[in-house]
């Protein structure tokens, strides 16, 4: 693919995972299920996309371009650990992942799991206890739910890629 | 550039299987070690301990921080009463007092974890 082109579609990337990151913190899911780190994930849905149609790397750098923009809006950087350990994680499994024969759901279930669990783990690096990680079956059921949501949502966005001519023209720049 | 299947399939449901599976694992894990009852509340921030509360004398314990919380031991049990963090998870956590049991507070930085009479009891998920 032409690098403006790569470029500019990593932007467009990005500034989505912002906005969908922003978005679903309007959904009142704390009120639905009332625990601590629970949300929808729907920014990894930009993540796979990311990482499916243009490669690692890209997929990389539109991650921690999400992270840093995200943390730098939020006005914490505190917060910039968690999502930064728990997008690379993440990210790491689902490269993984998508080599096997799992379909989008799979993928994505290993994402939001994967992210859960990076999550803790930087929580017991800032706290300094491992009580933290008593939290980790009820992350796990909620990345199960979370991560088949979000993955129907990137199910259609595939469909809609491989079937329609000029979104297809997308997925041939990034064989050139 | 061979995409991932679009469509859900059984590798999939044996995958939420196996998620499921190591959820359940890790929480009777943790239960098994927690069996026991709690003689101490240790509250830590950023992994230093601030204060080994016994859980047998009622007492109020406040940390002082970036935000406030205060804990309070009651018939044998600790829990986060108030606290001036903006979500208050560590408030609707409820009470703990059995080892291994903890309440946390992550703006803060605040642990707040019980042990047993063994001594310490680090739980390892």
């Amino acid at each position: 693919m032409n690098r403006t082109k790569r470029l500019a579609l990593c932007a467009v990337l990005t500034a989505l995972a912002l906005a969908l990151s922003y978005a679903e913190r309007l959904l009142p899911l704390g009120l639905l299920i009332p625990l601590p780190g629970i949300k929808l994930g729907l920014a990894n849905v930009v993540s796979l996309f990311a990482l499916c149609f243009l490669g690692t790397w890209p997929a990389l750098w539109v991650l921690l371009a999400r992270v840093f923009l995200g943390s730098l809006f939020a006005g914490n950087l505190s917060g910039a650990l968690f999502s930064l350990s728990g997008g690379l994680l993440a990210l790491a499994c689902m490269a993984l992942a998508r080599r096997t024969r799992l379909s989008v759901y799979g993928v994505s279930v290993c994402g939001a799991a994967a992210h859960n669990v990076g999550q803790l783990a930087a929580a017991m690096a800032v706290m300094g206890t491992a009580a933290v990680w008593s939290y980790l079956p009820a992350l796990l059921v909620a990345a199960v739910g979370s991560g088949l949501l979000t993955g129907a949502a990137a199910a259609g966005v595939f469909r809609a890629f491989t079937k329609d001519a000029q979104l297809r023209a997308v997925m041939d720049w990034s064989k050139r | 550039m061979t995409l991932p299947d679009s469509k859900l399939n059984r590798r999939d449901l044996v995958l939420c299987a196996a998620v499921l599976l190591c959820a359940a694992a890790v929480f009777c894990a943790l239960l098994a070690a927690g069996g026991e009852t709690g003689t101490v509340a240790v509250v830590l921030r950023d992994g230093t301990v601030l204060a080994r509360l016994p859980l047998d004398t009622d007492a109020v314990y406040t940390v002082e921080g970036t935000y406030e919380n205060v804990i309070r031991v009651e018939n044998g049990a600790v829990r986060i009463e108030s606290a001036t963090c903006p979500g208050e998870d560590c408030v609707h956590q409820g009470a703990v007092s059995r080892a291994g049991g903890s309440l946390v507070c992550l703006p803060n930085r605040v642990t707040v974890t019980v042990e047993g009479a063994g001594g310490t009891d680090i739980v390892i998920g």
